[in-house]
Parts: structure tokens; C-alpha cells; sequence
């Protein structure tokens, strides 16, 4: 008898605490998470790997590189690495490790595991080039190596527990730059043979840490055990959550069931705005979207008939029309956002800075000047474009019809050809086209990347074809190439890279069209949005209010 | 603790059991309807404000859309260039756009003049102004910002915007009004214009929403606090929103309206009807508050069925309450009457009274209970009786067995036994017969009647002790048969065995009046017979082995004693000899230091004959030095010049180390300093010339020379050369005052006399201070070849090992006889090390090679040698090292091997050699 009663009462009890306790839960989860929302799924979460901003962003929450840089000053400044040391000629680099810094699961970040995520990428590249049919070898291209480090780095070698040495073929200015790019951030070392291991686990030293992982939906947990105290972040969960559709996805975002919705349709932006509920931050960041001439095809070989395409095209206009405010008209090929080690390229009221201006009058008697039409061609000339819309432009297609039509005004005729993106590529790196929209957001924020990356000289030949224009300038060339090599000092960097540009104003291989913002759609409770440089957003250093 | 009977703690309980629960639960229920309905209150009143924001939006939402479809209208193209606009399309436009609500649609030229305008909704909205024109023209204001903004981006643009006018009925209202623009391209992206659509968030607007959202809107324009203005979709608004002493609660409104992000919430009452407010601030592009939403949700129903809820719950707490205590009661008296009589039985029963029987007949478990108890109180006066006898005879027998038990000695075992067993079956006379090996039955003790009598007892000629002992228990008079009528009283012959075996055999006998024996004293004797046999037998053994032990500890102090003895002695020797032995290693040692020292002695003599000889030309340079010195101040007249050779004698000490060119390189550089000699008018210039050459000078001079053409240079030549000589002969010197301080080095360190703990030390060193010891000894024809593994430093007694070295190395010179090749070799074997001295000498003859190492055993002449030599080397390589010395030998090559582990331990100091 007494025992029973016993029981029952507390049977009873329990359940009067369970009711109330996963109440408590429930409300505690919502005021701790964080959920971000955007139309595609992340494809991999392998930093050196990740392709994408949706992989990307997840990547840099997760792993760390070497250095960082500052988001005031924007210098670059340590993290992993407490201190390096450069040799004179700026070849040889040795980075000294934090020594507190411990990866998710608890093992210390040492020499050698920065050593491995920088030999895996790198070997994996060789072996490849030596075997390209050999299975073992990872599927993933290691794109990022390919484009900034192979051919760059000649060793990576352990010469203490927590010392690293790498040694470059050549001085390269922007290097410290580049390790902060996630594709080269610090994985603990794992087994190679199995990639899926990095796909599906937690094996970074970042603020968070991989909760779970299912098709469109990921979910992070602060790292409570993250080595700089003070960046802890302030909630517990991060979510990022695939929305396919972009209706859905505003819904959501209006419900307040997400706090981001990135990739909204830019005619939602006013009313976004005028939302009580929510907020639309945009910040300034380092693409460019232009229009290359193919100096080595028909009419724009001839720098007069460049020109007066360049004075032809209201950029103005067709900037504000595509982007809706949106954007920043762009005055050469490297945004004025952009920092050589942390100094501006441009200055108060630089001429430099001032791009051709819309003069139809004048690009019609540069034409004359130029012969064109004397030859007795009588053909349109092509603007290819990829038709899908992309972060950095969301209305491909109109813009390519802008264009053409400021170009039919002075006598160009043109023919608008959008076509797939693989396709575009074969044509742009055959050199089919006469004109392509192209647009660039590089990930190490360094002008290197515009003006050498899509303007050298050597980059018509080489495999990337990332010089659309066909662009060869011996002299351009020689001070690009020493710019990238001026590894002492900033001043002589910029003042090359202006003599560069000056030469690339005059022989306008490009129309440079447009920097297009990074635009953040959000719940009003989040606060505390910063950007990094090469524009991602900082989660770690968000809040909320309730 | 008050004392309560079982009906009443039963009553208490079931009380408890039921109106506890029930207590809880319904106080649970209550609470949690309170708070769920507080939670969907709260829930559903901010669903509705988030459903009514998203309404709101997607007005406005509506609104850009429309301006986004009319700026590609080609009417309004037509329109911005000034063309008017036909009734009919203006119509259409109206009709198309007639979901907007109430507003008006302007169009403005590309300088931002207005073109034109449609109105759009009936008399209740902006068209229903009074002052039209003038109204349109604060309106056109809102509109020319607009336009400015499509210049600025070309994109559509959008605010919300609080605007008043006065109306019809001179009523000034307030409206929040939602403006977007667009602006307007032809063909050729060619910008003509702006179309600005203004539409009102008025009474209609707010209907519209309220019937989507099924709750009641209230819009203010602009602060609320501080105007009366609002529209909403209450049928009848009158004074609801009165500033101050508003039903809304005007602490909650301004506490909306001042806060950009949050909600908030309150209740109110109107026109009979309860509400829950939320309320949210809308702002413009800017940021600035322009108006405040409120959703007012109708909770009348939702609080009646909470108090509907509420009640139910505790009426049916009460009732369960009540059902409790009635059933509390039955239960308790029903189950207690029965109950009680038992506890009544029981306690008599308890008091003694076993003969009590209860008589209780419920029919049910009690009922059993009762007749269950009845049973009990029955086998329990039963076994009673029973008890009481075989406590008595318990008692006995552990009197008697206690008896025995505390005895050690095999006489008081069977005197106490016996004893106890007389008193306890109270007998006239006992007797105990003992088996013995040798002599059979013997009575061994016996108490009261005498011996004979029982002695003489026999049956069937065999003496009554051998009967009873074959017999299976126990014999009594009756088994005796005609001796019986012999006895006086009973009799009773009781055999004990100690396994299986008898041992002994107790006769008892009774005084002839008392009674015959009963079950109770057989079953005692039976139980003591068993129990006695153990006690006898294990008397026996302790007796025995008391005796052995006692012999045993005089053998033990007998041999302890001569052992101690024994030991007494040895320890003299042992330290007699350790004396003896320390002696003899340090004259060994001192025995081949006085046979070392005359050849250490010459050793020093020819440095010091070097340094004499350096000392001298030292002394003459310098003279000569000087002399040059005063000459050439005297008569050169450019210092330069002496500063110049200085400088260059300076650089010539400093950078030059004494290496001589090879000779046949010479030549060459011979013929050319002797023409530059000659070419300077110097004498002996050949002779001069080969010296410089020789010496390493000539390009120092060379250099001087051709510096300066027009010089004494004979005078500066012998300068030059002066000082070179002082350079040389002080480098003599230091080199000599080296190898001497080199040999009082080594014979420090040979004559160190002892070593208390192993260091570790390069063995190679060692080796070497005994090769310059016997430096003297090894010239002449002897060559040392020295082939030096890569040894690792190993802890040994390094200056007894290097008695080892000298030892092995002066008997090898000693062998070789002055000219051959001695090798030493020296390898890493892991562990340990190894040592090889090989000569090429004579060797040792095969039949003496096993001898070698015993003490003063020689090959060398009386007085040459001690013969301690081999001795001491193989104790100190294996006693003090824990190595291993080997020998092997044939004429022409013989090899001492010595084998040392790295890590000497300083124990083997005392103890003998571990074997390797």
C-alpha cells in the first residue's frame, strides 16, 4: 500500500517537471540559434575542396588559416601562426604556431598537421599531373592550389613541434595574403584515402563545430573551447539551412523562422527594406564584372576602336538599371575597396581613378579614327554571356542588351549570345568571341589577382585562359609581374600597380562595369554583421536581441 | 508521537493516497491551463501581428509591383511627354488597380513635373479631399523625393510616408500612406519620366486586412501619443485610442512606438469584448518611426472556455475528494474489527497462556489468520515439552565434552572425561581401558569400585574388555548373560573409536540401587564416546610432537653456535686480505710508474731543449730587432714606410698559419723572389730568396718591395725577418711548454691512486695518456696504428683502466722488442665496448697461455718485471669493471682483447665480478 502510493506520487511528480522542462528547451534553442538560409546545398565541407560561397561560408566557420586580417585596419594579422619570419629575398617563411590552440576533438594544432593540410593538396596535385587516371587520387581538383600555389611553393617542412617553413619558387608578394583563404585553413591530419571522413566530421580548430550534417541542413555548435577567448561567439547553434525556392525562402525569413536569406530575388530589396520585422545590409566588396574585348579578333585589336566603345557605353545608367543600387560603378579593373597590405591603391580625387567617360560624339569620331567599318566587314560582332544570374550580377541579360543597344547607337552592331557556362568557357578560352560579360571575385582580396590573374601576358597561354581580353602589354606585363614580386614594400607595389593601370586606362582592354555589393538580407534581432575582406560574413561575431 | 490504531492510520493513508493526487493533479491542471492559455495567447496574438505585418508588407509589396507594372505601360509614356490621357484608359488603369485601396497614380515628366494623374478608390479616400489641389501639392512633395530617388538608381523606389489633409467634412485626418515610383524608358532605355502610385493604409485598407486575418487592425499615422487620428477596422472606433486614458493602455503604445524592434503586448476591453493588443512600429527607409500597427485579437471565447476548463476541473477535485473520505471510513472499520480481537489473543498467548485459543471466523484472510495462530499456539506447547528434555541432555554432554576440551595432556584428557562422565550419569564406578601397541588392553585410570572386580569379568572365556570392544555400540549387563547376577548395579561397557578403529573402551558401573540406565544417558555416552576417541588420539599427538620439538631447538642452538664461530674467523681473513690486495694494486702501480720515469723524464728534457734553444734566438733577434729599428728611424725619412711593413708583418701574424708549401712548388716562386732580391741590390739574394720561400714570408716581402721602390730594403729585409724569426720562436716555444704540460698531465692522472666512483670518460682518452707514459718506450721502430670505432662515453674507473693500457701497451713493446706494429682497435658492440692490443711480437707460447693472469707469473728476467702485471689488468677489467679479458696468440701476431660494459655499476666495487 505505501509503497504503491509512493509510486503514484511520484509518477505524478515527474510529470509535472517534464511538461515544464521541455518547454524550457524549446524557447532556450530558439533564443540560442542562428539559422541562415540560401538555394543551393553546400557540396562539400573539405575546405580545400569547397566550391562555392554556400561551402565556403560553412568551411570558415569550421577551419582557420595561418593569418587573418583585420576587419578595421585590415591588415593582415596573426592567428594560427603567432609570428613568422621572411628571409630577405622572400622566399623562405617560417611561421611560428600558437601553441594553445587544440582541434575540435581535443588534439593540439602542430607543425605538422599545418605541414599535412598543405602536402595533401599539394602531393595530391603532383600525383595527379604524374597519373591523372589513378583512382586513389581525390576526385576534388584542389582548384584553389591549382590557381594560387602550384608551381609557387617548392616545400613545406616541419622544423620544430610548432615551427613551419615554406619555401616559394619566387617572391609572391601577396602569399601572406593567401593563407588566410580557407582552402589552405588547418585540418587535422587524417587518413587521405578516406576523403569522406573530412565531408561528414569536425576536424578544424575554428568558433564551430559540425553538430550534424544532412542533405540541406547543417548544424554548428560553438566551439566553448575555442583558443581566443574573447571570440567565443555569443549563441550556440548555427544553422544553415537549403531553401530552393526564393518565395519560400522570403517567407521564411519574414515568419522569422530564419535570421538570413542570401540569394532573394533583388525586386523583393524595397520592400525588404520597408519590413518592420527585418533588415537589408549591403557592403562594398572586391569583384568586378566588366566587359572584355578580344584585342586579338576583328575591330578591337585597334586600341582607337576600344576606346570608343569604352566613351559608347553608359556604364553609369546600365549599372544602376541592373544592380537597382546595388552596386558601385566601377572606374578601373580593381575596386577602390581594394588594400595592397593594407594601404589604398587610390587616392583623394585620383585621376587615376576616373574612368572614360559616356561620350557617344567622341566614340564615333574615335571610330572613324580607327578605320572601323573600312575593311568592308560587314558582320554583328558577339557578346557572349553566361545566361544564368550569379551573386555578383543577377540580371545577365539585361545588362548584355543595355549594352548592345549603347553600342547600336554609335554604329557597332551586336549580337547577344547567352550560353551555358561550360560552354562559355570553351568559347572565351578558344577566343571565339568578340566581347564577353565577365566578372570576378577573387578570394585573397590582392589587386594580383585582376591584374595579373585576367591581364597578364602569360595567362592567355596558360590552362586557367584566365585572360579573356587577350590582352599582351610587354611593359604592362614587366610591372605587373614585378608588382607580384615586390614583396619589401607596399608603396613600391601600388606605384607600380598604378603605372600598370594607367597603361591599361590608355589601351582599354576591358569596359570595367560594375562592383557589385554583398547584399544581407536579415532578421532585425541579429546585430553585430561584419564582413571580411574577401566578403564573408563573420558569424562568430553576431548577436542577438530579444 | 501520539499512538494511533491501524483503522485510523489506514484512514489517514487512503486519505492521503486519494486527495493528494488529486490535489496535485487538479492544482496542475489549473496551472497549466493558466499558462498554455497565457502561451497561446501570447502565441497567437504574435502569430497575428506577424500575419498582419506580412499583410501590411504585402500591400506595400502590391503597391511596388503596381508602379513596376504601370512604368511599362505605353499610355504614361505618352503621358510624360505631355500628351493627356484618355478617360478610358484612365479607367482601365483604375479598374486594374482598383485591389490598391484607396490613392492616386502620378506621372512626372523626365524634369520631374507632373504630368498627370489618376485617382484611384472611391469618396472615402485622398479623392474625398477638400482642398484638392492643394492637398495633391504636399502629397507631389512626398512624390518629388521619390523622383529623385529613381534618378539616383533608375530603380524603383519605396516609403512609407504619415501625411494630413483636411476632408469634406473639415475633418483634418491623418493617413499613413505607402508611395512607391518607378521611372519610365522607352524603347531605346531612354529614361521620360516617373510614374509615383500613393495609396493610403486607411479604414479600408485596414478592413481589407482584418478580414483576411480575421483580427481587428489599428493604424497610427505618426506618434500616437500625441494624436487622436488612427484607422482601423473597429465598426465603431469612438474613443478607443484616446491618448492618455486609452483602453489600449498608453504605456504600452508609447513603449511600441519608441522601440525600433520589439513587440509588444497588452489587454484590453471594448464594447463588451476582450482583446490581446500587439502592437509593432512601422518605419521609412530611414529608419524613423512613421506609424504603429495594432492587432487587436478577439479573446472573449478563449478566456470563457478557460474558466469553463478551470471550474470543471475543481468540481471533480472536490468530488473525488468527497467519493475518498466515505470510502476511507468503510474500509478502515470493516478491516479493523477482526483485526483487533486477534491483537487481544495474541497478547494472552504472550503472557503464557498457551492452552488460549482464538476465535475469530471473518471467512477471509483474518479468518485464516486466526486459525493459523490456533495451529501455531498448538505446536508450539507440543514442542515445548520435547525441548526441555533435550536441553537437559545437551547439557551434559557439553559439561562433559567442555571437559575434556580444555585438556592438552592424554592422562588429564582421560581423568577429566572420565570424571565428568561419572558425574554426569552418576555412577558408582568408572573405569577407562587404553589399547597399546605392545602390551594390549590396560586400564589406565578408573574412579571408585576396585580393579578386580571388573577384571574378572568374562564372557565366554574372553576378557569382557575385548567383547566390548568388537562389540558394534556398547554392551550392558543383559549382553553379558550369566556374569550379569556378578554386578552390583548396571552396568554398561561403552567402546571408543578414533576412525573406525577402537582405541579404548569405558566400563560404567551404578550402585545396585539405582535405576537402569535411560535412552538419555545411552544417547550422552554414545555422543561422549565419539568425541573422546578425537580427544585421546589428538592428546597423544601433541604429546609427541612436543617431545621432537624440544630436541629439535638444542640441534638448532648447538649448530647456531659453531656456525657464528666459524663466521668469526672468516671475517679476519676477508680483511686481511682486502688489506693485502689494496696494497699490492698501489705497488703494482708505483712499481711501473718507477720504470716509466726515466723514459718520461727524457720526454720532458727535449721540449725543454727546445724551448732553450727558442728563448736564445729570441734573445738575439730582438738585439738585432732593436738595432734596425734605431737605424731605420734615424735615416728614413718617410714613417710611412715602417708603418707600411709593420702593417703588413701585423697582417702577416695574423692571418698565416704555419704551412709550409710543398717543396716542389718552391722552385718557381724561389727564382722569382731571387730576381726581385737582386733586382734591389741585395746580397746572398738566393740563399735569402729560399729562406722567405721556405719560411712562407716571400709574398709579405714581396708585397713591402714593390710598394716601395727607392728604400734601404737590405735594411728592411733584415727587420723583417728579425721579427718573423721572434713570431717563430715563440710559437717554438709555446708548442714545447704544450707537450710538456701534456706528459705531467698523463702522469697526474696514471698516478692517481684511487677512484671511489666511475665517470664516465672517452676511452680514447684514456688510451691516449698511456701512449705518451710510454711515449719513450714506443719510438724508434715501433709504429702504433690506431683504428678508433665510434665509441660512445662509457662510466668506468678511467684511471685504473688506464693502468690496463699501460699495462697491455708496455708488455707489447715489451714483446715486439722494439720494432714491429702495434694495433689498437677499439669497437661498439651496443652494451658494451671492446678493445683490441695487438703486436706482432714473439707471442706467448701455448702452454703458458692459460697462466698469464695468475699473480707473479713472468716471462720477463728477475728484477725486470713483478709478474703482478696480467694479474691486476684482469682484476681490474673484471672485478672492478664486470668485463671480460681475452688473449689469443701465435708467434708474430698476439691480441689482448678487452671487453667493458658501457654503464659500470659502483657496486661491483665490493662484490665478485658479474660473469660476462
Amino acid at each position: 500500500m505505501r509503497n504503491t502510493s509512493i509510486r503514484l506520487m511520484s509518477i505524478l511528480a515527474i510529470l509535472a517537471l517534464s511538461c515544464s522542462r521541455e518547454k524550457a528547451a524549446e524557447a532556450l534553442s530558439h533564443h540560442e540559434t542562428i539559422t541562415v538560409a540560401w538555394s543551393k546545398d553546400v557540396n562539400t565541407l573539405d575546405p580545400a575542396c569547397a566550391v562555392g560561397m554556400e561551402s565556403a561560408e560553412v568551411v570558415a566557420q569550421m577551419y582557420e588559416g595561418l593569418v587573418t586580417t583585420d576587419p578595421i585596419t585590415r591588415q593582415i594579422r596573426p592567428h594560427l601562426a603567432q609570428s613568422w619570419e621572411r628571409s630577405a629575398d622572400g622566399l623562405v617563411w617560417d611561421f611560428t604556431l600558437r601553441p594553445d590552440v587544440r582541434f575540435h576533438d581535443g588534439t593540439p594544432l602542430d607543425a605538422d598537421a599545418v605541414a599535412f593540410s598543405f602536402r595533401r593538396q599539394m602531393d595530391a596535385v603532383v600525383a595527379h599531373r604524374a597519373r591523372p587516371d589513378d583512382p586513389r587520387i581525390p576526385l576534388c581538383g584542389y582548384d584553389y592550389w591549382k590557381a594560387y600555389y602550384d608551381g609557387l611553393i617548392l616545400s613545406v617542412k616541419v622544423i620544430h613541434p610548432l615551427k613551419i617553413r615554406i619555401v616559394l619558387k619566387y617572391p609572391y608578394a601577396p602569399f601572406l595574403n593567401s593563407l588566410e583563404m580557407f582552402a589552405v585553413s588547418i585540418v587535422r591530419p587524417f587518413d587521405v584515402e578516406d576523403m569522406d571522413k573530412l565531408n561528414n566530421r569536425s576536424l578544424g580548430s575554428g568558433p564551430f563545430r559540425l553538430v550534424s550534417r544532412m542533405p540541406d541542413r547543417i548544424v554548428l555548435e560553438r566551439n566553448p573551447h575555442y583558443w581566443d577567448n574573447s571570440k567565443v561567439p555569443s549563441f550556440r547553434y548555427l544553422v544553415f539551412q537549403t531553401i530552393r525556392e526564393n518565395r519560400q525562402r522570403l517567407l521564411a525569413l519574414e515568419g522569422q523562422r530564419i535570421d538570413f536569406a542570401f540569394h532573394l530575388n533583388p525586386a523583393r530589396y524595397p520592400t525588404i527594406q520597408l519590413h518592420p520585422l527585418l533588415q537589408l545590409r549591403s557592403e562594398a566588396s572586391n569583384n568586378t564584372v566588366y566587359l572584355a574585348l578580344n584585342t586579338r579578333r576583328g575591330p578591337f585589336a585597334v586600341r582607337q576602336i576600344r576606346l570608343a566603345v569604352n566613351h559608347a557605353i553608359n556604364r553609369d545608367k546600365i549599372v544602376k538599371m541592373v544592380y537597382q543600387g546595388m552596386a558601385d560603378l566601377a572606374q578601373g579593373p580593381v575596386s577602390g575597396n581594394m588594400l595592397v597590405q593594407g594601404q589604398p591603391i587610390f587616392r583623394e580625387n585620383d585621376p587615376l581613378a576616373r574612368w572614360h567617360d559616356y561620350d557617344p560624339e567622341k566614340a564615333r569620331a574615335l571610330l572613324r579614327e580607327g578605320g572601323f567599318g573600312l575593311d568592308g566587314e560587314q558582320r554583328q560582332y558577339t557578346l557572349y554571356l553566361i545566361q544564368s544570374p550569379r551573386n555578383y550580377l543577377p540580371e545577365p541579360l539585361l545588362m548584355a542588351n543595355l549594352i548592345r543597344h549603347n553600342l547600336e547607337q554609335v554604329g557597332i552592331p551586336v549580337v547577344v549570345k547567352p550560353t551555358e557556362y561550360m560552354e562559355y568557357k570553351r568559347i572565351l578560352k578558344q577566343g571565339q568571341h568578340d566581347m564577353a560579360i565577365h566578372g570576378w571575385a577573387g578570394e585573397i582580396s590582392d589587386p594580383d589577382e585582376y591584374l595579373y590573374g585576367l591581364l597578364h601576358g602569360s595567362n592567355v597561354l596558360r590552362a586557367t585562359g584566365t585572360n579573356h581580353a587577350f590582352f599582351t602589354n610587354d611593359r604592362f606585363d614587366d610591372l605587373v609581374k614585378r608588382a607580384r614580386q615586390a614583396h619589401e614594400s607596399a608603396e613600391e607595389r601600388i606605384n607600380l600597380y598604378r603605372q600598370a593601370m594607367e597603361i591599361f586606362r590608355d589601351e582599354a582592354p576591358w569596359v570595367p562595369l560594375a562592383h557589385a555589393r554583398m547584399v544581407m538580407p536579415a532578421s532585425r534581432r541579429i546585430t553585430g554583421i561584419e564582413v571580411t575582406p574577401a566578403t564573408f560574413l563573420v558569424y562568430r561575431s553576431l548577436r542577438m536581441v530579444e | 508521537m501520539m499512538r494511533l490504531k491501524i483503522r485510523h492510520k489506514l484512514a489517514i493513508w487512503m486519505l492521503l493516497v486519494g486527495v493528494i493526487p488529486a490535489f496535485v493533479a487538479s492544482r496542475r491542471g489549473v496551472t497549466i491551463i493558466a499558462d498554455r492559455f497565457t502561451d497561446t495567447l501570447q502565441d497567437e496574438s504574435e502569430r497575428n501581428l506577424r500575419v498582419g505585418i506580412s499583410l501590411t508588407v504585402d500591400h506595400i509589396n502590391a503597391v511596388k509591383d503596381a508602379a513596376d507594372s504601370l512604368s511599362k505601360k505605353k499610355e504614361l509614356f505618352e503621358l510624360a511627354t505631355r500628351k493627356s490621357l484618355s478617360r478610358q484608359v484612365q479607367d482601365l488603369i483604375r479598374v486594374e488597380h482598383s485591389n490598391l485601396g484607396n490613392g492616386v497614380i502620378h506621372v512626372v515628366d523626365v524634369q520631374g513635373k507632373l504630368a498627370g494623374s489618376v485617382a484611384l478608390g472611391d469618396q472615402s479616400g485622398l479623392v474625398a479631399v477638400k482642398d484638392q489641389e492643394r492637398s495633391y501639392e504636399s502629397l507631389l512633395n512626398h512624390a518629388r523625393s521619390q523622383w529623385s530617388n529613381i534618378l539616383r538608381n533608375y530603380a524603383i523606389t519605396l516609403n512609407l510616408y504619415s501625411w494630413e489633409g483636411q476632408f469634406t467634412d473639415n475633418s483634418v485626418q491623418r493617413f499613413l500612406f505607402v508611395q512607391a515610383g518607378a521611372p519610365l524608358f522607352d524603347e531605346n532605355f531612354n529614361l521620360l519620366g516617373g510614374v509615383i502610385v500613393t495609396i493610403a493604409l486607411d479604414d479600408l485598407f485596414c478592413k481589407n486586412v482584418s478580414t483576411l486575418l480575421g483580427s481587428q487592425i489599428i493604424l497610427f499615422p505618426g506618434n500616437p501619443g500625441k494624436t487622436q487620428v488612427f484607422s482601423t477596422s473597429f465598426e465603431t472606433p469612438g474613443d478607443l485610442t484616446r491618448p492618455v486614458n486609452s483602453p489600449l493602455g498608453g504605456g504600452e503604445v508609447r513603449a511600441a512606438w519608441e522601440n525600433p524592434h520589439g513587440r509588444h503586448f497588452s489587454s484590453f476591453t471594448w464594447n463588451g469584448m476582450e482583446y490581446a493588443a500587439s502592437m509593432q512600429r512601422l518605419g521609412d527607409l530611414e529608419g524613423r518611426a512613421v506609424g504603429l500597427l495594432v492587432v487587436a485579437l478577439d479573446i472573449t471565447k478563449m478566456q470563457k472556455g478557460k474558466s469553463d476548463a478551470v471550474f470543471t476541473l475543481m468540481l471533480s477535485a472536490l468530488l473525488a475528494l468527497a467519493v475518498v473520505i466515505v470510502l476511507a471510513t468503510w474500509f478502515s472499520r470493516n478491516l479493523a474489527n477482526p483485526l483487533g480481537r486477534l491483537v487481544r489473543g495474541a497478547r494472552e498467548v504472550a503472557s503464557g497462556k498457551l492452552d488460549q485459543r482464538l476465535d475469530v471466523d471473518s471467512g477471509d484472510e483474518i479468518g485464516d489468520l486466526a486459525k493459523a495462530f490456533n495451529d501455531m499456539i498448538r505446536n508450539l506447547q507440543e514442542s515445548n515439552d520435547r525441548q526441555n528434555e533435550q536441553m537437559s541432555e545437551i547439557q551434559t554432554l557439553n559439561e562433559i565434552i567442555n571437559s575434556m576440551s580444555v585438556q592438552v595432556g592424554v592422562s588429564s584428557v582421560i581423568s577429566e572425561g572420565l570424571e565428568a562422565i561419572s558425574v554426569a550419569l552418576q555412577t558408582s564406578s568408572a573405569q577407562l581401558w587404553l589399547l597399546h601397541e605392545e602390551n594390549g588392553w590396560k586400564k589406565v585410570h578408573h574412579i571408585g569400585a576396585s580393579e578386580e572386580e571388573l577384571a574378572q569379568l568374562k564372557k565366554d572365556d574372553r576378557p569382557v574388555v575385548e567383547v566390548a570392544a568388537e562389540s558394534e555400540t556398547m554392551l550392558e549387563q543383559d549382553d553379558l548373560g550369566a556374569w550379569s547376577d556378578k554386578l552390583a548395579g548396571p552396568f554398561l561397557a561403552v567402546p571408543i573409536r578414533y576412525q573406525g578403529r577402537v582405541i579404548a573402551v569405558v566400563f560404567l558401573l551404578r550402585s545396585p540401587k539405582a535405576p537402569a540406565w535411560t535412552d538419555t544417558h545411552r544417547n550422552v555416552v554414545r555422543a561422549v564416546s565419539e568425541q573422546m576417541g578425537m580427544y585421546i588420539v589428538n592428546a597423544q599427538l601433541f604429546e609427541k610432537i612436543s617431545r621432537f620439538n624440544e630436541q629439535l631447538e638444542y640441534m638448532v642452538h648447538r649448530r647456531t653456535m659453531e656456525l657464528q664461530d666459524t663466521n668469526r674467523k672468516l671475517e679476519s681473513t676477508v680483511d686481511e686480505l682486502q688489506n693485502t690486495q689494496a696494497q699490492v694494486l698501489i705497488s703494482e702501480r708505483l712499481a711501473g710508474l718507477g720504470s716509466l720515469l726515466a723514459g718520461v723524464a727524457h720526454e720532458i728534457n727535449s721540449p725543454i731543449g727546445a724551448i732553450d734553444a727558442a728563448v736564445d734566438n729570441l734573445m738575439k733577434s730582438l738585439q738585432t730587432t732593436l738595432d734596425s729599428l734605431v737605424y731605420i728611424v734615424d735615416t728614413e725619412k718617410d714613417p710611412r714606410v715602417l708603418t707600411y711593413l709593420l702593417t703588413l708583418v701585423q697582417h702577416y701574424l695574423e692571418s698565416v698559419t704555419v704551412a709550409f708549401p710543398a717543396r716542389e712548388t718552391n722552385r718557381e716562386r724561389i727564382r722569382d723572389m731571387t730576381n726581385l732580391l737582386t733586382g734591389r741590390n741585395i746580397e746572398n739574394a738566393r740563399s735569402l730568396a729560399r729562406k722567405l720561400v721556405e719560411n712562407g714570408t716571400d709574398v709579405t716581402v714581396e708585397n713591402f718591395l714593390n710598394q716601395y721602390e727607392n728604400i734601404d730594403a737590405a735594411t728592411y729585409l733584415q727587420l723583417m725577418s728579425e721579427l718573423f724569426t721572434i713570431h717563430r720562436s715563440a710559437q717554438a716555444t709555446s708548442t714545447a711548454i704544450h707537450a710538456v704540460k701534456r706528459i705531467v698531465m698523463a702522469l697526474r692522472s696514471y698516478s692517481h691512486v684511487k677512484q671511489d666512483v666511475p665517470e664516465p670518460v672517452n676511452i680514447h682518452d684514456v688510451i691516449e695518456t698511456s701512449l705518451i707514459i710510454l711515449a719513450n718506450r714506443l719510438k724508434h721502430n715501433i709504429t702504433i696504428e690506431k683504428k678508433y670505432g665510434d665509441l660512445p662515453p662509457i662510466t668506468v674507473y678511467g684511471d685504473e683502466l688506464s693502468q690496463v693500457w699501460t699495462n697491455l701497451l708496455s708488455n707489447a713493446a715489451h714483446a715486439i722488442d722494439g720494432k714491429g706494429t702495434i694495433t689498437i682497435e677499439t669497437l661498439n658492440l651496443g652494451g658494451r665496448v671492446a678493445v683490441k692490443i695487438r703486436d706482432t711480437g714473439r707471442g706467448i707460447p701455448p702452454e703458458l697461455l692459460g697462466r698469464i693472469f695468475d699473480p707473479f707469473f713472468t716471462t720477463k728476467k728477475t728484477g725486470e718485471g713483478t709478474g703482478l702485471g696480467l694479474g691486476i689488468v684482469s682484476r681490474i677489467v673484471r672485478e672492478r669493471h664486470g668485463g671480460q679479458i681475452e688473449v689469443t696468440s701465435s708467434p708474430g701476431d698476439t691480441c689482448f682483447t678487452v671487453y667493458l660494459p658501457v654503464m659500470v655499476s659502483p657496486r661491483s666495487n665490493d662484490g665478485p665480478a658479474p660473469q660476462v
